[in-house]
């Protein structure tokens, strides 16, 4: 993957925790159906949104579907563009290590970039 | 004896942290749903509910969370502050029971 923004792309926001309410599941649907379109989208875990990359979850319980595995799809998609804010995993004591495999670390200024360059937005 | 129950993230809504303002030693605090990202010890990165949990965790209170939506989130007991104690759906149930009322923060 390369790491530099492509313009044009939409940029996937993902604000909020998963199975809470629907917005974390709705997002990743809406971007796993552009995917599907064959349209270029991206993915920038933010704020409550990284939360949705700790594993393993196991949503047996709550008889919700399970979201990790749903992410888990998204290359099958061609969406594999993820990038992660770096503050919002040290506010959430979250290690870099514990989710690199999920897409690409940036700062605070990349985050800013990454925003400025993209085609359009869609935040969940 | 008050059951409060949380079931909002503290880094996006302010209700963990206005529950905590009045939750007396009496009281035992449970976090549910998107509540139980509250219980995870962030090494005080800043936040304001951890030090105010282990206050009222030391003059008394009872902290848990509910263990279904702990395991949902990927939420592991080891990496919860010390304080707290996972709990089923009959352990929520003998709180509320416990309880004289049940205030839910939201």
């Amino acid at each position: 993957m390369d790491h530099e923004p492509s313009p044009k792309r939409i940029l996937f926001v993902f604000r909020h925790a998963p199975y809470g309410n629907a917005l974390a599941r709705e997002g990743l649907e809406a971007a796993l159906a552009y995917g599907a379109m064959g349209a270029k989208a991206s993915i920038l875990y933010i704020n409550d949104g990284v939360w949705q990359l700790l594993r393993p979850q196991n949503s047996a319980h709550i008889s919700c579907k399970n979201m990790a595995a749903m992410s888990d799809a998204l290359p099958l998609y061609d969406v594999e563009e993820t990038w992660i804010d770096q503050d919002s995993l040290k506010q959430r004591n979250i290690t870099i290590a514990d989710v690199q495999d999920r897409g690409v670390v940036i700062d605070h200024k990349r985050v800013q970039e990454l925003l400025a360059t993209s085609g359009s937005i869609l935040s969940f | 004896m008050i059951l409060h129950t949380v079931n909002k993230s503290p880094f996006d809504n302010s209700a963990l942290n206005d529950c905590l303002k009045i939750t007396t030693p009496n009281d035992a605090v449970l976090l549910i749903e998107n509540g139980v990202y509250g219980a995870i010890d962030i090494q005080n990165n800043g936040a304001s509910h951890c030090s105010a949990i282990k206050q009222l965790s030391q003059k008394g209170t009872r902290f848990y969370v509910l263990q279904a939506d702990a395991d949902a989130r990927g939420v592991a007991e080891a990496t919860l502050q010390p304080f707290f104690k996972m709990i089923d759906a009959e352990g929520f149930v003998a709180l509320a029971a416990e309880g004289l009322v049940i205030q839910s923060w939201y």
